[in-house]
């Protein structure tokens, strides 16, 4: 809208020496139109002031004008015949309405009708030729104006579309690395090295293994749900090294799922989401049974985990789990594809993956 | 001349979390582990009960933060704060002067952090004024989402949207949600600043009340009414608070 306006303002009115060098230049033309008809018509000069006073009053109020007819029907059109045609035709009548208008509004000026009559007959062809001169002229400028706004409205639109990107990028870059995570799980493996170095060294790996996977495959990829699993279960493993009585994993897989292709990152945070209102709020033991299935139509990813209902947190309202919405929204096109089922002490988040993608 | 061993207790619920902080704790004879909390609740029971000198206290946590825990102590003994990320609690550990570990830590900078402790467990201070400026600066969040409160030895946590009325009395406020009543000490001053707006109304000096529990107001004495709440529990309401009472309602 804020664009909009910007292109809707009056190239020549905008600000006030645009409209003084529009001024000059119109005089300029004036006084070529006054000593041409004053040599074609020799007769009383006063008649022919009066016609170029009028005549380029009107002219200089129909220039004005000319902006919004032409900033409203920019032509779409790529026939450049059409094209000439149609601009020839405008300008013909552009040059004509001038001609009349200022002539009519020259009677109120004339006592001698028959001088009157001659001065018309005699002045119109030149009137006429720069009427279109004029009118050519000023389509001109006007399109240049449209056409640089435009550029200009452009690049700032790219330029504020590309800042939006980097922000995302680097929310989601945040997102993945979750501070609470990162610094717990380095702090419980810094206990393990005290106990058995060989756990807290694969625990190292592991981690790096995790962020690895999260930091150099981008959104917009598609990876085989084992790969994804394969992810999950690792980040599942970390959190047992922080927890390591208190959270069980249950694996339901179909494997002749395996090699499917879904978008990457898609499931860390229902994961993430299912440790966070399960294991962190939880005193006794937390289950998270993972569940796919082959179905006819789709694959379907199930993850379920228990709760303890005196938290008092709400469940199921995280962002991830909206983002999650959100992207499989743009990918396939369907609002049906996520599903929460909430008990008394159960959430469970189901995705069904459409086989056949458009 | 060294007295008694430093009496400590860990809370934390992440087991090798705590398992550091005792093996570190072990090299230093002046420390004696007297228990380990995995959750607020067990934290808050444990702390009253057996009174330690010293708690090592995560703030992330199951049932109880380690903010909500210190609210509900009836004694404050010594803490360090554990924490892995919170901006906010770390601005205000410094801005109070309390210790605190940052996850994970050096031996270095937990070995400091004992030598902190140990001189102020020998010259006796106990740093309660910080601990009650931390428990205000604290509460970063507009909104305050629940209460934690001790109804004889059970600690509950209370949604705010289930809390009816809050009434002064000196240094406690009595809080009545729809099912109990609980005291607890703590400041209007504080909860007119911590609660939301659109639904608490500070009706009187020693009233704030839901809106969504009014039932009907009945004119009192001279300018003051008189607001009956769900259950039948009444505030009073001076004038000033029955007319922003009257704006919120629309009326």
């Amino acid at each position: 809208m804020k664009n909009f306006s910007n292109l809707m303002k009056h190239p020549i009115l905008e600000n006030i020496w645009k409209t003084v060098s529009y001024l000059f230049l119109l005089s300029v033309i004036t006084y070529f139109y006054y000593l041409l008809s004053a040599k074609i018509f020799n007769s009383g000069s006063s008649i022919i002031l009066a016609d170029t006073a009028i005549s380029f009053l009107f002219i200089g109020l129909m220039n004005l004008g000319l902006w919004f007819y032409i900033f409203y029907n920019q032509s779409k059109s790529q026939d450049v015949f059409r094209l000439i045609i149609q601009q020839l035709t405008v300008s013909v009548i552009y040059s004509l309405i001038w001609f009349v208008s200022s002539s009519v509004a020259l009677l109120f000026f004339i006592q001698n009708q028959d001088t009157y009559y001659i001065f018309l007959q005699k002045t119109f062809e030149v009137k006429f030729f720069i009427g279109l001169m004029i009118y050519f002229i000023m389509m001109f400028f006007y399109n240049v104006v449209i056409i640089s706004k435009k550029n200009k409205t452009n690049i700032e639109q790219r330029r504020e579309l590309s800042s939006m990107l980097q922000q995302e990028e680097l929310n989601s870059l945040k997102a993945q690395i979750n501070p609470h995570f990162l610094f717990n799980s380095l702090n419980s493996i810094s206990s393990l090295v005290y106990d058995n170095a060989d756990d807290a060294h694969e625990a190292i790996v592991k981690l790096s293994d995790y962020f690895r996977y999260t930091l150099t495959l981008s959104k917009n990829q598609f990876t085989k749900v084992k790969e994804e699993l394969g992810n999950v279960e690792r980040y599942f493993e970390i959190e047992k090294i922080r927890f390591p009585e208190k959270m069980k994993i249950n694996y339901n897989i179909d494997s002749s799922c395996d090699d499917f292709l879904i978008p990457v990152l898609i499931l860390q945070p229902i994961a993430e989401n299912a440790v966070k209102h399960g294991v962190y709020q939880n005193i006794e033991k937390s289950v998270i049974d993972i569940k796919l299935r082959n179905n006819e139509e789709f694959y379907t990813i199930a993850f379920k985990n228990n709760y303890e209902n005196s938290s008092t947190k709400a469940v199921g309202t995280s962002t991830g789990i909206e983002n999650i919405r959100k992207r499989l929204r743009l990918i396939y096109k369907r609002n049906d594809l996520l599903s929460i089922n909430k008990t008394e002490n159960t959430f469970e988040v189901e995705i069904d993956f459409p086989k056949n993608i458009e | 001349m060294e007295s008694a061993k430093i009496k400590v207790i860990i809370v934390d619920d992440e087991e090798p979390a705590r398992k550091l902080i005792a093996n570190f704790l072990k090299e230093n004879p002046d420390f004696e582990i007297i228990d380990e909390c995995a959750d607020g609740f067990s934290a808050v029971k444990k702390i009253n009960e057996l009174q330690p000198d010293l708690v090592f206290l995560d703030i992330q946590m199951p049932k109880l933060t380690g903010m909500e825990v210190l609210e509900l102590l009836d004694n404050i003994p010594l803490i360090v704060f554990v924490t892995a990320y919170d901006e906010f609690a770390v601005k205000a550990f410094e801005l109070n002067a309390i210790d605190y570990l940052l996850k994970p830590y050096s031996k270095k900078r937990f070995a400091e952090t004992l030598e902190k402790v140990k001189d102020k467990f020998h010259k006796k201070i106990i740093p309660s004024e910080k601990y009650d400026n931390l428990k205000k600066s604290i509460n970063h969040k507009k909104n305050t989402e629940r209460i934690a409160v001790k109804n004889r030895s059970k600690i509950e946590v209370i949604p705010v949207e289930q809390i009816m009325l809050f009434e002064a009395q000196d240094d406690y406020v009595q809080i009545y949600s729809n099912k109990s009543k609980y005291l607890k000490k703590m400041t209007m001053k504080y909860l007119e600043a911590h609660l939301n707006k659109e639904i608490f109304v500070r009706v009187h000096r020693s009233y704030i009340v839901n809106i969504n529990f009014i039932e009907r107001i009945e004119k009192a004495e001279k300018e003051s009414n008189y607001i009956i709440m769900k259950n039948n529990i009444v505030a009073k309401a001076s004038k000033s608070g029955y007319n922003l009472l009257k704006g919120k309602l629309d009326l």
